[in-house]
């Protein structure tokens, strides 16, 4: 069953002439990892902003198969959450204030988070391995902290489909891990995840599915192993890029596959001609 | 809370402790992480709220005994409560004229108006994600002003002046409103400099008011009125402000959750079930309406509404929901301790406007300064 249907989106943003989105249609399948890749530029944000209804006023959006606009604000914040790229708080927020501020649907009408949404909060950050700071002001936090407390916002939301952000961009290498890892196990606990990468290995890593996008247009979609590959990656960012299938290692780990960009005129390239030569 | 829940609650206080000192040069100074726990939901807010009450009854207590005509704090109270209680009255009437007509509404005058300008400043900080704007810097109180000083030269009656100044303070606001998200909301100093354009306007034509007013009768009060002062407000006034304050006041604290989600997170908040235009209309209408009311009674009282919500943040961190009653508390009672400062500084009593910006200013410099560029 899909979670997350689009059907036929378009959008164009205010003051520009040419569209950004161009009749896009994509499914998230419920429980599964989609991932959206694409170059700069392609729509990416802009498609995950008209899937959560932040943008275009949910047209052509379908959740659990009912349209996005039928739901009020808040039952429609109960069912899909969003994790935006950068949070910007100007004022000294700390982490438990943010995640906090996903309790927001579940409250009733002029009241305030109890204890227990407290509680929620805090232990979605202590999911996260960040309850140690739930005092630390978000604004002075360092990059992948933020993220984190930005994703433990969208679990103490508690829906069942999550929308992320290029929620691994400017993370270190062993925070962009993690960020994969909480990816797989929020679809491990039966969550739909769409998120959004500049990296296509996050995508062989973490997704199912993967939706290949360009110029505001599909290029392909469809599950991960069949969709993303040297033609379609190489058609995506038009450079050439190759996949490499790594062995399983004598650390445990399994094999996986990778990919790189093929670079023509790269150090390694030019000194193997100098020898041959 | 349980008992785990508060020994966790030490531990991490402990943890953070470490956090400050061992990672200061990385994440934070240890001054900033003091501040986080400061805003923590954790702390308790009753003793801080019984320090403000305890403060503000000294404040009252001192204002009612403050002015030419001596009359000590228990001969106040009794004639305060004489009404209710009854008794011997064993004081002059001037003495009761003092004390009824004079004292009270000023001091009564005092809190209203310091806890409006206190609210509506917190309430503008929040929604526009702002801590330079204020009702002044927005250009709302001179919005009221000219609404109001229009009124008085049209010899309008009092709801007349109240009107024109809501009128015209909600024009002045949307319009810097308008005019900073034409400018872009790249930095914070564009809604400040959209803000200074508007109050030039409305500025330029409290002049032309002036200019036009009979300069025997309505241009002293006018111009006295703009000065910022609370010596005009009578006991009949504090009942016609009062109430739509208290529904205004009402109106914000239903609000306060989704106001703090925007404070937060503008962006997101539509993704978090915050029906972002409404929360704004309604947070803006009412720190408008309150700016407006406070500006018909009492002229242009800078400041309050830019430092007290300041002060209040550094009290009880910026969750909106917290910061708003404790922004008025404190507004009040620092507008009444500038008042009765005002009154006894010098043989002649100073123009309000003129203490809290001798106060005001060099408070907000000390506050920039703790920001250290992060705002701008």
């Amino acid at each position: 069953m899909a979670a997350l249907v689009a059907s036929d989106v378009s959008f164009t943003h205010a003051g520009n002439v040419a569209p950004t989105l161009r009749g896009i249609s994509i499914r998230a399948e419920a429980g599964g990892v989609l991932c959206l890749l694409g170059p700069n530029g392609s729509g990416k944000t802009t498609l995950l902003r008209c899937l959560v209804g932040l943008q275009g006023g949910g047209a052509g959006i379908e959740i659990d198969g009912r349209p996005l606009p039928s739901f009020g604000d808040g039952e429609r914040a109960r069912r899909i959450a969003y994790v935006p790229q950068h949070g910007a708080a100007v004022f000294p927020y700390t982490l438990a204030d943010i995640a906090v501020l996903g309790r927001t649907p579940h409250l009733g009408s002029f009241t305030v988070p109890s204890p227990d949404d407290w509680r929620i909060a805090l232990e979605s950050l202590d999911r996260l391995g960040i309850g140690h700071l739930a005092n630390h002001p978000f604004n002075l936090s360092s990059g992948g902290e933020r993220q984190l407390a930005l994703i433990a916002r969208a679990i103490a939301q508690d829906a069942a489909t999550i929308v992320l952000d290029e929620p691994t961009a400017s993370l270190d290498f062993a925070n962009q891990t993690r960020i994969l890892d909480i990816i797989a196990g929020l679809a491990t606990q039966g969550r739909t995840v769409v998120f959004s990468t500049h990296d296509p290995d996050h995508a062989l890593a973490a997704a199912t599915q993967a939706v290949l996008l360009k110029h505001g247009l599909v290029l392909a979609q469809g599950d991960v192993g069949h969709v993303v590959n040297d033609v379609t990656l190489s058609a995506l960012y038009d450079v050439p890029v190759r996949l490499v299938s790594v062995g399983g290692g004598d650390d445990g780990f399994g094999p996986m596959t990778v990919c790189f960009p093929v670079r023509r005129n790269s150090r390694l390239g030019k000194s193997r001609i100098l020898r041959e030569n | 809370m349980t008992i785990p829940a508060n020994a966790r609650g030490y531990f991490e206080l402990l943890s953070g402790l470490a956090i400050g000192r061992n990672g200061a040069a990385t994440m934070t100074t240890s001054h900033e992480g003091r501040r986080g726990r400061r805003g923590s939901r954790r702390q308790p807010l009753w003793p801080l709220y019984l320090i403000l009450f305890m403060l503000l009854l000294s404040a009252v207590v001192l204002a009612f005994a403050t002015g030419r005509y001596s009359v000590p704090p228990l001969m106040t109270l009794r004639i305060l409560l004489h009404p209710i209680i009854g008794g011997e009255a064993d004081w002059t009437a001037t003495v009761e004229t003092v004390v009824w007509e004079i004292r009270l509404p000023r001091i009564a005058g005092a809190l209203l108006v310091g806890a409006s300008l206190a609210a509506a400043g917190a309430t503008y900080q929040c929604i526009f994600r702002n801590p330079l704007i204020s009702p002044a810097i927005l250009g709302a109180s001179q919005g009221a002003a000219f609404g109001a000083s229009l009124a008085l030269l049209l010899r309008l009656s009092w709801s007349g002046v109240m009107g024109m100044a809501m009128a015209s303070g909600i024009l002045a606001t949307s319009a810097t409103a308008l005019i900073g998200r034409h400018l872009g909301s790249g930095s914070m100093i564009t809604l400040v400099l959209a803000g200074l354009v508007v109050a030039a306007v409305f500025n330029g034509l409290v002049a032309v008011v002036q200019y036009i007013a009979d300069p025997l009768d309505v241009l002293p009060s006018i111009t006295f009125w703009l000065m910022g002062s609370l010596n005009r407000i009578g006991n009949d006034d504090l009942g016609i402000i009062g109430v739509p304050m208290a529904l205004m006041f009402a109106q914000l604290y239903a609000f306060r959750w989704h106001i703090n989600v925007l404070g937060a997170d503008n962006d997101a908040a539509r993704a978090l079930g915050v029906n972002a235009p409404l929360v704004s209309g309604v947070a803006i209408a009412g720190a408008t309406v309150l700016t407006a009311l406070a500006v018909s009674v009492s002229g242009i009282v800078g400041w309050v509404g830019l430092i007290v919500p300041h002060i209040a943040r550094f009290l009880v961190g910026p969750n909106f929901n917290r910061l708003l009653p404790i922004s008025a508390l404190t507004g009040g009672l620092f507008l009444l301790a500038m008042d009765t400062l005002a009154r006894s500084m010098a043989t002649q009593e100073l123009p309000l406007g003129v203490v809290t910006s001798l106060v005001g200013a060099p408070f907000f410099a000390i506050v920039l300064g703790r920001a250290r560029r992060q705002w701008f």
